[in-house]
């Protein structure tokens, strides 16, 4: 207790400390010779005591004006980007729809079953297939799509026709394969 | 602060140098000495002040008082400028060091154990981190009031209150640590009898 005590009136101490007077003077009168600057517009965005470049050692004047008027071009800038996109009314001008519509009947797609077989006795007794995802008649078809060959699954209103793909028989040509295969379901 | 103070802040805001002058005469010793016991250094503290108020006329008419104290301003460029000298003075800060505040003060000084006393203070106090030494400047050696020492470092007064509490201790603890030597309360409590008699 003594200590701090003592301690602080040695603080208090140096509150006697004073400046050299023919400093103060000379200080004073080269302070004097200049003059002050004119007020600047962005006077409101000092930073203040306590304030955001206060607490984060950003001490530089004139960085916030800098700082803000930033934010603000980017945020018009972005303004213009985000509108076009958030307006559903608004469409893309180099967008031709016609060329994506050639585009698109251009692409050669061939689908080809390659084993279908009509299960009668299901038909007629109304069984689901087993097939968990699909109720009532259903096509499996091993469908082979050009260029890159993958599976594709389709169903249809007709009775059940279980299509399952099969890597021995012989593949006729897509378009009788598909013929062929829509008559026996119409009938 | 200064009575009048508001009067006498918009007459320099519109540009009075008298205006100005007395707010000079009236804080310059102040920011001188909070200054020199954040630099150790008699010449830089004469620069820096001299920079403080050179800043703080030259802007005076960007200058919006928001209920703050006039100092409150003058101390944030004082604490600024004393962060631009260290980041430009980094190397060669500590070669001249050991010139004490103590040369400026000679009536504080008068006796060695006086001397002895207030150099380990002032030595201890330049170790501590910048905002303690700031709150135990502006509490204990201007004796500002909390209040007023809340407003100049632009914090609450409980955070204040805070700051100040663990800024006296850590002074404590450092002035108290052994590798610093067990006789300091001997050499503060005899510098203490020094100057009351």
């Amino acid at each position: 207790m003594t200590i701090m005590k003592n301690l602080l009136e040695t603080l208090r101490s140096f509150n006697s400390t004073q400046p050299d007077p023919e400093y103060t003077l000379r200080s004073k009168q080269e302070i004097f010779n200049t003059s002050p600057q004119p007020a600047r517009w962005y006077a409101f965005l000092m930073p203040t005591p306590g304030g955001f470049s206060e607490r984060t050692g950003w001490q530089n004047t004139i960085g916030s004006p800098i700082a803000v008027m930033a934010v603000l071009v980017l945020a018009f800038f972005g303004s213009i980007g985000l509108s076009k996109i958030a307006s559903p009314g608004s469409t893309i001008g180099s967008l031709d729809t016609q060329a994506l519509q050639a585009e698109a009947q251009a692409v050669d797609i061939q689908i080809a079953l390659t084993n279908v077989q009509y299960d009668e006795a299901l038909a007629q007794e109304g069984v689901a297939p087993t097939h968990s995802a699909v109720k009532g008649p259903v096509v499996k078809a091993a469908a082979a799509t050009s260029p890159a060959s993958s599976t594709v699954a389709t169903s249809t209103a007709s009775p059940a026709v279980k299509s399952t793909p099969s890597s021995t028989a012989p593949i006729p040509s897509p378009s009788a394969a598909i013929d062929s295969a829509l008559k026996e379901l119409l009938q | 602060m200064l009575d009048g103070e508001e009067q006498i802040v918009r007459a320099a805001i519109r540009g009075e140098a008298s205006a100005f002058g007395a707010l000079y005469d009236h804080y310059q010793p102040a920011i001188y000495r909070f200054v020199l016991f954040k630099t150790g250094r008699r010449e830089d503290a004469e620069d820096l002040t001299h920079q403080v108020f050179l800043r703080a006329w030259e802007r005076i008419r960007s200058y919006k008082p928001r209920g703050f104290p006039f100092s409150s301003l003058l101390y944030r460029i004082a604490r600024n400028q004393v962060i631009d000298h260290y980041r430009a003075h980094r190397e060669t800060a500590t070669l001249e060091d050991a010139e004490l505040v103590l040369a400026a003060a000679p009536s504080v000084a008068q006796d060695v154990d006086n001397r002895l006393a207030t150099e380990r203070v002032r030595e201890t106090l330049k170790e501590l981190k910048s905002e303690y030494q700031d709150v135990i400047i502006l509490r204990f050696i201007e004796e500002l009031s909390v209040e007023e020492a809340a407003k100049t470092l632009g914090k609450s007064v409980g955070a204040t209150k805070v700051l100040q509490h663990r800024a006296l201790k850590q002074l404590r603890e450092r002035l108290g640590d052994p590798s610093n030597g067990d006789e300091l309360g001997a050499i503060l409590t005899k510098a203490a009898k020094t100057k009351s008699a």
